[in-house]
């Protein structure tokens, strides 16, 4: 322990003798080290203020860890007694509150708050469900009537674990990047100083032992660095925390990750370069050799320290750093995508943050299969409410073995979906009159177009600021039987450029020839067979309207009156589950409400199954988190790095040569790149110049 | 002399480069044999290869044809990172022009060859003292390169050169740059110490009066090598 002690220090100790004697070699270092450790900090702050935050809110709204609910009076008074047991080891929880519910049938249920009191909570609370919720349950008419909620309380760690995701994903982007530009500053240094490595080569060092003398080195700039990075994290943190109103927080671990990422990137930056230079000759480093390959312009270099150059080895100089010159413009280009890549990022983020908000999801429970229509349209009144999204009892066209016929001159060639022309129909009993100039596919999507899926169109439409249009009239589609409500757009591209009046054919199955291989993957083999060796009966559709722009993954939509899904598909519609939209800008009160509503609501309605999402307090989350400040300060970060490569190159051209000026520069600009011997043999001897 | 076993055995050695169109043969076919304890001076004009062939025999450098053995080891076959820390158990390196590292001190200097490669089984303070006061850097050991003057820097460099306690020593010119007082100073201590530790000393020269005072003498011409009859 000792021994490695000692030798930490004296490599630390070496490294920042090296780093303090050449301190102008190091700066772009110093830099881009303190730009990747501040953005590591800045990463790791942001999902420690995000902990803090979900804990924070989860203590100020929540007085309970367990909810459990859907008790008869004697389940709550059992579970209240629970609470007071003989012995103190033994009390797990204490009654926050207990809250009576009127239900359908004139009952009441009863819904009991717990605070889990002893500790470790993670194990207690399975201790708790084992003594008390489960004989609940098996006391119960039906388990499933005894629901248990965890509170926030309880689950913010792992919420915040869960939030962790995409921080982890940016984090290994970022660390990919940082080692790349530090890998290439590093060569730069190599390139320019390659004679410290021939001399430690001539007396023994290894690839290893290079590679740990130039880890240390940065190593102890890291060290150096981590200090003001820290501040500078911390003060743009607090700059977002009273801008937008988060917390501040910093967690033990943060410090050791930090540095951990620093290193990695440090061991990965190097380990390449360090690789080469090992691998070469050592006559090779030590000989002097024009560097100015690395620099962009001479002229601009020395004029950066007040120097001349003349122009005219200026002119030489185009042609023999055309490498560099294509380095260059590769470089900008990938450092100018990655910085507006991260500010797209920052954009997706906000609208993704601001986009429908579904508190609510409900499902049937039990024997019952459909949604009444009634309870759909009762929570489209609720205030706060912007929409129902109804999701009814029919599916995709594979999944009835059916496909569509679209006129060939209303298909984009270069949409994202499958189609096939009409002379592939061998088995189909469709005559040549009927499928001619048409093509097929089978990315459509039933849906019922009733009342409540025009009200949804229409108020999707209104808030899509122009990017949902509906062309024709909804309501005469829907009223005119053989008429269809259908979108053209495929993954946000338009597929089926359909226009209302348009003829389209529905290919619905009859029976086969042969059946289609099961041992069959891709969809495009699927259709061909099914057009192949299936035969359908070609029912022609008027296009009523057309909803251009609809969001659409996979299928686009075919929205059909009751009437013609009863007679055309032999299916009577019913709504599978909801989905409630709701106003975005509603406030904690209209929020509570809305819950307080919803609540009322569904005591008459035991049959279902509510799904609650915090929507509303993730949001204002994210909000304070601030994402997209973040995103765009770490944008411009990234723009930081380039000139800084630029500069470092400049800066060592300038220090590594000026001294053997003019001799030096000329030769490396007139004459051609030659063999190492040669070239320090026949040009100057930059060594003596430099240390 | 005769029963001492062969240290350095470069057979056929060849190394050409590529200029332009032509190719230009540095070294050709050079064979060499150096014993154990031997001072060798290689001589020749400027240009000549003799400091080329000088960097193959201590794998500084890589030649097109022929082998190399050092301590019967075939060092033109060996890896990279193999021949770099066989290179830094068994061989010492002194450069015309120094090649020290300006931003270390003069002990640090000399130190280097300690920490690049880890000799097993190897206490070298005894023998830093020893050289230390034989060449006589005891008061500028703090000092940086750029604060000694020429003869100063090139003691530290053979100092750098022979802490490892390596079994062969290679010195190109290492009095090519001091004047004639500094040189033979020079040339004394590192004789004074191959004197006291028993190395093998393979030197470039085109210092006639220096090589006069080696064991045997080769002249390098046109890249051909040929002994020296005296």
């Amino acid at each position: 322990m000792e021994e490695l002690w000692y030798r930490l220090k004296r490599n630390f100790l070496h490294a920042c003798k090296s780093i303090r004697f050449n301190w102008r070699q190091y700066a772009s270092f110093f830099i881009a080290i303190f730009l990747i450790q501040s953005f590591f900090w800045l990463l790791l702050l942001t999902q420690d203020a995000q902990t803090a935050q979900l804990k924070a809110n989860a203590e100020e709204n929540y007085d309970y860890h367990v909810a459990v609910s859907g008790l008869s009076q004697d389940q709550a008074i059992r579970l209240q007694n629970g609470a007071f047991v003989v012995f103190t080891d033994d009390r797990l929880y204490k009654i926050v509150r207990t809250e009576e519910i009127p239900n359908a049938y004139g009952g009441k249920s009863y819904t009991v708050y717990c605070f889990i009191t002893a500790e470790p909570l993670e194990q207690k609370i399975n201790t708790f469900e084992r003594r008390h919720i489960q004989p609940l349950r098996e006391s119960a008419e039906s388990p499933d009537l005894v629901r248990v909620d965890y509170s926030p309380l309880l689950t913010y760690a792992a919420d915040a674990a869960a939030q962790r995701a995409p921080y982890i994903a940016i984090t290994a982007i970022f660390t990919l990047v940082a080692a790349l530009v530090l890998m290439l500053l590093y060569n730069i240094r190599i390139n320019h100083f390659k004679f410290l490595y021939g001399i430690y080569m001539s007396f023994g060092a290894d690839y290893k032992k290079l590679l740990y003398t130039a880890a240390w080195e940065l190593i102890a700039v890291s060290i150096l660095t981590l200090g003001p990075a820290l501040l500078f994290a911390t003060l743009v943190r607090l700059i977002f925390c009273l801008a937008l109103g988060g917390r501040f927080a910093i967690s033990f671990w943060t410090i050791p990750i930090v540095f951990l990422l620093n290193l990695l990137v440090i061991f990965a930056a190097v380990a390449l370069p360090m690789r080469f230079a090992a691998a070469r000759r050592p006559i090779d480093l030590l000989a002097a050799e024009d560097n100015g390959n690395l620099v962009v312009s001479p002229r601009r270099s020395f004029r950066l320290f007040g120097q001349r150059f003349p122009d005219r080895y200026e002119f030489a100089s185009i042609w023999r750093f055309r490498r560099y010159y294509l380095r260059l413009l590769l470089s900008s280009v990938i450092f100018a995508a990655i910085s507006v890549s991260v500010l797209y990022v920052g954009t997706m983020y906000v609208e993704n943050r601001d986009a429908d908000r579904v508190p609510y999801v409900i499902r049937t429970v039990s024997k019952r299969q459909i949604i009444d229509e009634s309870l759909a349209e009762s929570i489209a009144d609720i205030d706060g409410v912007l929409r129902v999204d109804c999701t009814y009892n029919l599916e995709s066209l594979p999944a009835y073995e059916a496909h569509l016929l679209i006129p060939t001159d209303r298909i984009r060639t270069m949409a994202a979906y499958r189609y096939y022309i009409s002379s592939e129909m061998q088995g189909s009993n469709a005559t040549a009159a009927t499928v001619d100039g048409y093509r097929a596919t089978n990315n459509a999507a039933y849906t019922l177009l009733n009342d409540l899926t025009i009200a949804a169109l229409e108020q999707q439409a209104a808030d899509s600021n122009g990017r949902i249009t509906i062309e024709g009239d909804l309501r005469a589609a829907m009223a005119t039987p053989g008429t269809v409500v259908v979108s053209d757009s495929i993954y946000n591209s338009t597929c089926f450029p359909l226009r209302p009046g348009d003829k389209i054919q529905l290919g619905l199955y009859l029976n086969y020839t042969r059946k289609i291989d099961q041992g069959l993957t891709r969809e495009k083999d699927v259709l061909r067979q099914q057009l192949r060796w299936y035969n359908f009966n070609h029912v022609e559709l008027t296009v009523g309207a057309v909803v251009h722009g609809l969001p659409a993954e996979r299928d686009i939509m075919l929205a059909l009156s009751a009437e013609d899904c009863i007679s055309l598909l032999g299916i009577t519609p019913g709504i599978k589950s909801i989905e409630v939209v709701t106003d975005p800008a509603l406030d904690a009160a209209g929020q509570a409400a809305l819950d307080a509503e919803m609540e009322q609501l569904f005591a008459y309605y035991n049959d279902y199954a509510v799904t609650e999402h915090r929507v509303y307090e993730e949001a204002d989350l994210e909000y304070r988190m601030g994402i997209e400040p973040l995103l765009a300060v770490v944008s411009v970060m990234v723009l930081f790095f380039f000139p800084l490569v630029c500069f470092f190159s400049q800066f060592l051209f300038y220090t590594s040569e000026t001294a053997s000026l003019p001799f030096c520069s000329r030769s490396a600009l007139w004459a051609a790149r030659s063999a190492g011997h040669t070239a320090s043999k026949g040009f100057c001897s930059r060594r003596q110049t430099s240390y | 002399m005769e029963e001492s076993r062969i240290i350095l055995e470069a057979r056929s050695v060849i190394k050409q480069y590529r200029q332009y169109d032509t190719t230009v043969t540095a070294v050709n076919r050079a064979c060499i044999k150096v014993r154990e304890n031997e001072f060798v001076a290689i001589i020749g004009t400027s240009g000549s290869g003799k400091s080329t062939f000088l960097h193959l025999c201590a794998g500084m450098d890589r030649p097109n044809a022929g082998t190399i053995y050092i301590r019967g080891n075939e060092i033109t076959s060996m890896k990279a990172d193999e021949l770099s820390r066989f290179r830094g158990n068994y061989m010492g390196m002194i450069f015309q022009n120094h090649n020290l590292i300006p931003q270390f001190t003069a002990l640090e200097n000399i130190l280097i060859p300690t920490t690049m490669c880890n000799k097993p089984d190897f206490s070298y303070e005894e023998h830093l003292k020893r050289l230390i006061a034989t060449l006589g850097l005891g008061d500028r050991l703090h000092h940086l390169p750029s604060e000694l003057s020429g003869g100063q820097q090139q003691r530290v460099a053979i100092a750098r050169a022979l802490i490892n306690m390596p079994q062969v020593v290679f010195a190109d010119e290492p009095t090519g740059n001091l004047d004639r007082a500094n040189a033979d100073e020079v040339l004394d201590l590192l004789l004074e110490i191959k004197a006291q530790i028993g190395q093998t000393l393979v030197m470039v020269t085109h210092d006639m009066k220096i090589a006069e005072r080696a064991d045997r003498i080769y002249r390098m011409e046109n890249g051909e090598l040929m002994p020296v009859m005296r």
